[in-house]
């Protein structure tokens, strides 16, 4: 069971999405860049991923599209490094 | 022939935003001396790429930088608009043997994909990304200049280990701005035939012999002979030379007196030479050591790294005013006054030698005479008037064990008449074990820690076996008293040596340039810290060891000799200033309380005598700092914390350069 002390720090943890949000909102110019996948040549933006992310939360509909869940996953790993 | 080939096609949306990060490339490479081809949009086809990389032309010589599509199996040009495997696994061999290669372009660095193949067979080096690699669409300079951060380290002559390294730092600095830079840095790997290579060293060029020398009549044959301290060919200056290549370009001359202004930027020159029958660019590390019998490799701290480009076959090559390397803000050295400065050199197929080996001062010694491509300084040069008196400290190099050793001072060069003594800590001097040759103890020097030796009779003095306790080494100071005898204009050297079982260990090299104090235009005060013109009362009949006599004023401002009021009160900026008076300065400006302290020291310092001096006439008694120009200074010192360097009182707007030249003088 947790101590109080680690419901505190748990709980001051952000999520990937706040930390997204967070983000978007202070690199406004990046987030809106297309980066896309040389091989697959599809492209994304930070700020479409936020809104996809969002989408999914209220709805708790996820897209499927494998690329797509890729971007995705890197993007919380790299939500953790920065 | 060109040193380096770029392959960029433009056929996709992809390959749009690939093209334009190496746009501009071939001007930047070119401007380093390089030679390029640019394979640009259609002209990246399968025949271009074949006719200017394949290995039985070495149409190109050192780098292929690929920017474009990518596979396990190939690396991507374009024909007919399309996207066309130009570099694949079948002819890897051919087109990248002996090249290094850096793409940008997805997973050519997969387990067993083209660039580990090109590597196994005898590419020497390939940087790619493991997966698919993500670019930014539209013209985004973070990217660009993160992938040209490879680039530049490659053609700084750097390893292609420190190459690697660099663009990994620049990934990691770009994470916050966009997740592409670590989902790629994650994904890059470098394969390499060897460690230690550059495009300088490894590459298609013949194998040539390029040499640094270490004395004027080193030809560059291995081992050399003769002195090992005195290389010629680095040359340092505090100020940047305008033509230095034909300023030094004289290899029969020894140029300028090497000594090195502490808290300065100074700048260093090098003459590089080759022996082969063809012509190689010239890689150049140069790093610093404090004075020191031996120059052990532990000791060194980098200074800096340039290329020498086009050393010709049989012939040699200055430094040119875009090659120099500036020695920033030298440090203090703290008790050692005096640097040795090394120089290590690398040609095509003649790589830097690999100093892991070296343990001791005999070994690094025997290393320089074993190769042409490393030289030293480690000299000291002195100026003193006959019957003047000049200190030189050192350090004799400790080792992890207690060590015997004999320090052996050769003063044969010297003229008959002068006086060489050298202080000894005492913990060295053996009672029963340790002896003297032609050296005596001046006991009226000696004190709770040191002994003084002094040379009986011209010729070699001796301390044999002294006792060195595990550790550095310890400092000491080599005293020498110029005989009245001594010619004008004559430069006597005198070689202290550290020797063990009778094998020189290392060595330091004193060169007393002897300047009657009646042609000189400069005479410098020891106890004032000052530089008189020659002419000047004040100087007259001083004790001459007291003195340092001067032809330049530069030289005695290297020395660290600040101008005197009387007689050079004029204009000067933070860079003529001297360390040890920029720290009285610093150390007063950052202490002071307020705005008016400050005002008062100058008011009490500098009195109207300087003013009519300075500025031709006299101005009103008391006359000190206005409060608002030092109310600036305060107000600055605030925002920084404390001053670190004059130069940023210098930069204080609106204080002026007259108000920051009476500040300094006030403590003169």
């Amino acid at each position: 069971m947790k101590s109080n002390k680690q419901k505190k720090l748990g709980s001051q943890k952000k999520r990937p999405i706040e930390k997204l949000e967070k983000w978007v909102n202070e690199h406004p110019k990046e987030a809106d860049l297309p980066a896309m996948n040389i091989t697959t040549g599809k492209t994304f933006t930070a700020r479409e991923v936020l809104k996809e992310l969002k989408k999914e939360e209220k709805t708790g509909i996820a897209t499927v599209d494998k690329e797509f869940l890729e971007v995705k996953s890197n993007i919380k790993k790299w939500l953790e490094e920065i | 022939m060109v040193d380096i080939l770029i392959i960029r096609n433009k056929c996709d949306p992809a390959t749009v935003a690939t093209n334009w990060i190496g746009k501009g490339l071939k001007s930047h490479l070119k401007s380093k001396g390089y030679t390029v081809t640019d394979l640009n949009d259609a002209q990246a086809t399968p025949a271009n790429v074949n006719y200017w990389l394949n290995y039985g032309n070495k149409r190109t010589k050192k780098v292929a930088i690929c920017f474009d599509h990518g596979s396990c199996g190939a690396f991507y040009g374009e024909k007919n608009n399309a996207v066309t495997p130009v570099i694949t696994k079948t002819n890897a061999e051919d087109l990248t043997k002996e090249l290094h290669v850096y793409t940008f372009a997805c997973s050519t660095s997969g387990n067993s994909c083209v660039g580990q193949t090109a590597v196994k067979k005898c590419c020497y080096s390939w940087l790619g990304y493991t997966e698919p690699v993500y670019v930014i669409l539209g013209e985004y300079m973070p990217l660009k200049e993160c992938i040209w951060s490879y680039i530049d380290a490659m053609v700084a002559g750097k390893t292609i280990e420190q190459c690697e390294a660099i663009l990994k730092q620049a990934y990691k600095d770009r994470f916050s701005l966009h997740w592409i830079f670590k989902y790629n840095h994650d994904r890059l790997r470098l394969y390499k035939k060897q460690s230690g290579m550059s495009i300088i060293t490894h590459n298609r060029c013949p194998s040539v012999d390029v040499y640094i020398r270490d004395n004027l009549k080193d030809k560059g044959k291995e081992p050399s002979q003769g002195s090992l301290a005195l290389s010629p060919d680095i040359i340092i200056t505090l100020d940047p030379v305008p033509n230095p290549e034909k300023k030094f370009g004289d290899m029969s001359k020894n140029y300028g007196k090497n000594e090195v202004e502490i808290g300065n930027d100074n700048h260093i020159y090098l003459r590089v030479s080759n022996k082969s029958n063809t012509s190689s660019d010239v890689h150049a590390k140069v790093y610093f050591a404090p004075l020191t019998t031996s120059c052990v490799p532990s000791s060194w701290e980098f200074i800096g790294e340039t290329i020498l480009k086009n050393v010709p076959a049989h012939g040699y090559k200055v430094s040119s005013k875009k090659d120099v390397i500036v020695w920033k803000d030298v440090p203090d050295p703290g008790n050692i006054h005096h640097f040795c400065v090394i120089a290590s050199i690398a040609g095509s197929g003649d790589p830097h030698p690999d100093t892991s080996g070296i343990h001791t001062g005999g070994d690094y010694w025997k290393f320089v005479r074993d190769h042409n491509n490393i030289a030293n300084l480690n000299i000291r040069m002195v100026n003193s008037v006959p019957d003047g008196l000049s200190l030189t400290n050192f350090r004799i190099q400790g080792f992890p064990s207690k060590t015997i050793c004999d320090i052996e001072l050769d003063a044969k060069a010297l003229p008959a008449g002068s006086s060489i003594g050298i202080k000894i800590r005492r913990n060295m001097f053996k009672k029963g074990k340790t002896t003297l040759k032609n050296m005596y103890e001046r006991t009226s020097r000696t004190s709770r820690t040191n002994y003084w030796f002094y040379i009986k009779k011209k010729g070699v003095g001796i301390i044999k076996n002294l006792e060195i306790p595990p550790g550095n080494g310890y400092q000491s100071t080599v005293e020498v008293k110029l005989s009245g005898n001594a010619q004008n204009d004559k430069v006597y050297p005198l070689r202290i040596s550290q020797k063990i079982s009778g094998k020189i260990i290392g060595s330091v090299t004193l060169l007393i340039h002897s300047l009657n104090i009646k042609q000189v235009q400069y005479i410098a005060v020891k106890s004032s810290h000052l530089v008189h013109k020659s002419s000047c009362p004040a100087v007259k009949n001083l004790n001459p060891e007291n003195i340092v006599p001067y032809n330049s004023i530069e030289d005695a401002r290297i020395d660290g000799f600040d101008w005197a009021l009387d007689c050079l009160n004029k204009s000067f900026t933070s860079k003529n200033v001297s360390f040890r008076l920029a720290q009285k300065v610093l150390r007063f400006v950052n202490k002071v309380g307020d705005s008016k302290t400050l005002c008062k020291k100058v008011e009490d310092t500098l009195g109207i005598g300087y003013y009519k001096g300075g500025y031709g006439k006299t101005q009103k008694k008391g006359i000190s700092l206005i409060r608002t120009t030092a109310n600036r200074i305060i107000k600055r010192r605030k925002e920084l914390g404390k001053f670190t360097s004059l130069q940023q009182i210098d930069e204080i707007p609106y204080v002026g350069k007259d108000t920051f030249i009476d500040i300094v003088n006030s403590f003169k």
